[in-house]
């Protein structure tokens, strides 16, 4: 629109400068005058009037009023005086601009602020993507500008002044690029040299933005924060200030440590106190509910129970030097259930053997309580003597899962041990306190206990001690874990077969004992007990020595194991029958009879297996006729003893015949066969080519 | 040999020539018998001119010899029955001809390999040629052997001469022969042998056929010696453990063969004697041709007239 037309489009919408209705104020020259501007500044403001402004003045544009609004007699006169408006044409800076899709995704992704967790609101997004279009856009015209001046030759134009009236007057998107043309200009450079990040004012920037040398200060107390020897605030301020000094920083005090410390806690908490302490303390643990049911889930451990016990000894002088701070060490099964103390064992340290002994404890408790050698469906424990116990844990549960090193927290046990010592050993007189490692200050008065530490338990009462301990704990819980058994769901009650147990816990001397005609001869504690199995396969091993696992609980059962562990059988203690029929008693017919039956089904075996092979071996020869002149074929038959043995003459016509048909029948498959073979080669070719050529 | 078995085996002869294909040179050659013989013998002049007036009569062992080749019978006291094993053998012989296959036949003793194999070789005598392995023959004398039957001249060493037979084999395929090579009782061969005959099976294998004939102790050897990782062997074994061929186990009720013996008491006692085909040979043909000049039918008696024969004596 020109500066004769009172037309002017902006913000979409038909305009009509109002110079060209006001009779002062600068009225335009061709100006209608048809009100004072006061009068019709006031119309504009009114909410009760029609009148709406388009646009305040500026130094570079012109008041405007809606033309819509004017009344329409003013309407009639502006185009009876300047023609009808005409709808405006593109403008230049209109035809290049082009939404910056890649200026929008990146304000979108922009985070700021502390650990990068802000981002830009949505206006401001808008805004910065659409200064970015512009200033594409801008940039563009401008070099297409620049070609054009250059074309005009000696003509001055000042480039940036149009490039601006086309960012002024460019309202269709919502920028707000600066109106003065150096202004404009400066950022249409930064923009071109830095991109979008430019355009992000300063109160977005990041805050881990600084600048180098706030980073390397941070960095520097950090490091102090973390060294393991944990050294104290004001330690780390007075090193940091030495070096601050410099390189000129501003020195510190202890007090802007503590807050940095604090801060960074979990940072500089490993290098403090260790990854271990890391993983227990301060990372994200996992919660875990006990199980609903007794022998699911058990764990053990070992303790060295805080009761000291007197020791006497011998020196090599022969003098009896005694001590009082000895302890003893229980390892204890405990079931997470109710955590209720299944197994134990005392010994004076742990070991593998004790670790077996608490754990066949357990395994016979569990008889006791339940009437069978029940097993736990996981046991858990710590990696001490992992190669040695590890099979044993699988053998006797379903799941076994190892402790993570060093991860205290993932059993129960440990609480547990604690609660032991504060429940039942803090009350004895030879109490030795809550442990170093506990930190705690409520140690016993250790002059009292050098004191009374004639008075201390020996070794054997010192286990009774322990032993009380563990029985008022299930004593305390035994009802519940029996009840709740009972109402657990059978798929979790597997049994430990005798022999199993025998294998696991059973004791072997390392001497071994072959199978006589009695049975296997076993001399345990000085007196002899005689095994047998009624297994017909223990009988086809008479040669092997048999290595005799047994438990001197109950000595009914016992395990014979041969070297190499490939067989096991479990043997029954002998029935002793007596010798005069008159001292005979309920049972030991019974007993008798068996015997007898076993026998006379091994007889039946070993019979059978000699026919078996007598009919293979004269299929064999049927099938060989070159062999029936050899010495073997002559051997064999005649060892069959068939004129030796009248009395089962019946029994060895029959297996005859049984044994003829089967060669018939053998005979029927080979020539069946040989048939087949036969004609295949006939149809192969004429053999009368050959025979009558 | 009297004139008509003479002329019998000479008209024989020509047209066995005829039928083969066989050139009377090459007849000759096989039969060890003189060309100017064999020309005679096959024009019925029986008597050579020997110069000065002189004839010469051809001897009986000529024709003997030609008779056997053509496979001429004089007199019908054996004839060849249709045994599985027969079968067999000539089935697998064709086949490996065919294709030039290389084959292992194994059989029991007396089980008529021989027999077979000469069946074979008076159907296809141009190019069938068989070498019958001697229990002291080593490889030089085997090859030796095979050079003869090929009828070349070879070079000095054994790698040159067996060069030289693959040469003869594949050079007869070429011509539109289908070459055979037959060791008979191979299980006289030794380990160089053997290990050889993985040579020729690579230089003739699609040309010629090669053929192993023997006892199962053939079998036993290649595997003993494989087992032992003799070199060559496990080679050997690789291209022919699916060539082996086992002949069926001999009939001992020989029922082909004594279906026409009508005296039960005659055919048991005739099983009781026989263990294999060879020597149900050896007993029926001299039986059968006594029974026949002596107009009298065959009875034990005869049997051990015949045969010399004392029951307490046997063995």
């Amino acid at each position: 629109m020109s500066e004769k037309s009172p037309y002017e489009y902006t913000d979409q919408q038909l305009g009509v400068k109002i110079k060209f209705l006001t009779k002062d104020r600068k009225p335009h020259p061709q100006s209608l005058r048809l009100v004072s501007y006061r009068t019709l500044k006031a119309r504009m403001d009114s909410p009760k009037r029609p009148e709406k402004q388009l646009r305040k003045g500026g130094n570079y544009h012109e008041a405007l009023i809606v033309f819509d609004s004017l009344p329409t007699h003013w309407q009639e006169l502006l185009i009876e005086n300047f023609g009808k408006p005409q709808k405006p044409t593109r403008s230049f800076f209109d035809k290049y601009y082009q939404y910056d899709i890649d200026a929008f995704n990146f304000f979108m992704a922009y985070r700021f602020g502390k650990n990068g967790t802000k981002k830009l609101p949505e206006d401001i997004i808008r805004q910065y993507t659409a200064d970015a279009s512009v200033l594409n856009t801008l940039l563009q015209v401008k070099e297409r500008r620049k070609s054009y001046i250059r074309t005009l030759g000696n003509v001055k134009v000042d480039l940036w002044q149009s490039l601006s009236n086309d960012v002024n007057a460019f309202r269709t998107v919502p920028h707000n690029l600066p109106t003065n043309k150096d202004a404009l200009r400066k950022k249409a450079n930064k923009y071109q040299n830095n991109g979008y990040q430019s355009l992000i004012s300063g109160k977005f920037n990041n805050a881990n933005a600084l600048k180098l040398r706030q980073k390397e200060q941070l960095a520097l107390i950090d490091s102090l924060l973390l060294k393991h020897q944990n050294f104290d605030y004001q330690f780390i301020a007075d090193l940091y200030n030495a070096i601050a000094h410099h390189v000129n920083w501003p020195t510190i005090d202890a007090q802007t440590i503590a807050n940095r410390a604090k801060k960074t806690k979990l940072i500089t908490y490993a290098g403090r106190n260790g990854l271990k302490e890391l993983k227990n303390k301060q990372l994200m643990q996992v919660k875990r509910r006990p199980p609903v049911a007794p022998m699911l889930y058990w764990t053990l451990d070992g303790w060295d129970v805080e009761l000291y016990y007197q020791n006497t000894t011998q020196n090599k002088n022969g003098n009896n030097i005694t001590t009082y701070t000895n302890r003893l060490n229980i390892v204890v099964v405990l079931d997470a259930f109710n955590k209720y103390p299944v197994g134990f064992a005392i010994d004076k340290h742990e070991k593998p053997a004790v670790i077996k002994k608490a754990l066949q404890n357990a395994i016979n408790h569990v008889k006791e309580l339940f009437g069978a050698y029940y097993m736990p469906t996981q046991i858990q424990s710590d990696n001490y003597a992992k190669k040695t116990m590890t099979p044993i844990y699988k053998d006797l549960s379903m799941h076994y899962t190892p402790a993570e090193v060093g991860n205290a927290k993932s059993k129960i046990i440990e609480p547990y041990f604690k609660h032991l010592n504060k429940k039942y050993c803090q009350l004895m007189p030879n109490w030795s306190g809550f442990g170093i490692a506990s930190g705690s200050k409520k140690q016993p008065n250790a002059e009292y206990l050098q004191k009374i530490r004639h008075s201390f338990p020996t070794y054997n009462e010192n286990i009774r001690q322990i032993e009380s301990i563990i029985q008022a704990e299930r004593n305390a819980k035994q009802k519940q874990y029996i009840e709740a058994f009972k109402q657990a769901d059978e798929q979790y009650k597997k049994q430990l077969t005798a022999e199993a147990y025998l294998y696991l816990f059973g004791i072997n001397n390392g001497q071994t004992n072959r199978l006589r005609g009695e049975g296997i001869v076993k001399k345990i504690d000085g007196q002899l007990y005689t095994f047998d199995s009624f297994d017909p396969a223990f009988r086809h091993q008479p040669d092997t020595d048999w290595l005799i696992y047994y438990d001197l609980d109950n000595l009914s059962q016992a395990l014979a194991v041969s070297p190499d562990g490939s067989a096991r059988f479990l043997l029954e203690q002998k029935y002793i029958q007596p010798m005069a029929l008159v001292e005979r008693s309920e049972g030991d017919s019974e007993a008798l009879m068996r015997v007898r039956n076993y026998n006379k089904e091994l007889i039946e075996d070993i019979k059978e297996e000699i026919k078996q092979n007598h009919e293979i071996v004269e299929t064999f020869f049927i099938e060989n006729p070159q062999l029936h002149n050899t010495l073997a074929k002559h051997l064999l038959t005649d060892s069959l003893g068939q004129h030796k043995d009248h009395k089962s003459a019946a029994r060895l016509q029959a297996s005859k015949q049984a044994g003829k048909i089967a060669e018939k029948q053998t005979k029927k498959q080979v020539k069946t066969t040989a048939d087949e073979q036969i004609e295949y080669y006939a149809q192969k070719v004429d053999i009368n080519e050959f025979i009558n050529p | 040999m009297d004139q008509q078995t003479k002329m019998n085996i000479a008209r024989q002869a020509k047209q066995f020539i005829s039928k083969t294909g066989i050139s009377q040179t090459e007849l000759a050659n096989k039969t060890g018998i003189r060309t100017e013989y064999m020309s005679h013998i096959l024009n019925q002049k029986f008597n050579i001119p020997a110069g000065n007036g002189k004839t010469v009569i051809i001897a009986d062992k000529y024709f003997n010899r030609l008779a056997n080749f053509i496979g001429y019978q004089s007199d019908n006291h054996w004839d060849v029955k249709p045994t599985p094993q027969l079968t067999a053998m000539l089935a697998v012989m064709q086949e490996a001809r065919e294709y030039g296959y290389t084959r292992i036949i194994t059989g029991e003793t007396g089980a008529g390999k021989t027999f077979s194999a000469n069946l074979f070789l008076r159907k296809y005598p141009a190019d069938t040629f068989m070498i019958t392995v001697g229990s002291t023959d080593n490889l030089n004398d085997l090859i030796d052997k095979i050079i003869e039957k090929l009828n070349i001249t070879s070079g000095k060493t054994k790698s040159k001469k067996l060069r030289d037979i693959a040469n003869k084999l594949r050079q007869l395929k070429e011509d539109g022969y289908q070459p055979t090579i037959i060791f008979d009782e191979a299980e006289y061969m030794k380990q160089p042998a053997l290990a050889s005959m993985k040579y020729l099976f690579d230089a003739i294998n699609g040309y010629a056929a090669l053929l192993l004939i023997g006892t199962p102790q053939l079998t036993a050897n290649i595997d003993r010696l494989r087992r032992k990782d003799k070199p060559g062997i496990p080679q050997f074994y690789r291209r022919i453990k699916f060539g082996i061929r086992r002949l069926n186990n001999i009939d001992r009720t020989f029922k082909l063969f004594l279906n026409e013996v009508e005296n039960p008491q005659v055919r048991k006692y005739i099983r009781s004697l026989a263990d294999n085909y060879g020597e149900l040979h050896d007993i029926l043909v001299p039986v059968r041709r006594e029974a026949q000049r002596l107009q009298e039918p065959i009875t034990v008696a005869l049997i051990n007239k015949v045969l010399n024969l004392d029951t307490y004596e046997r063995f």
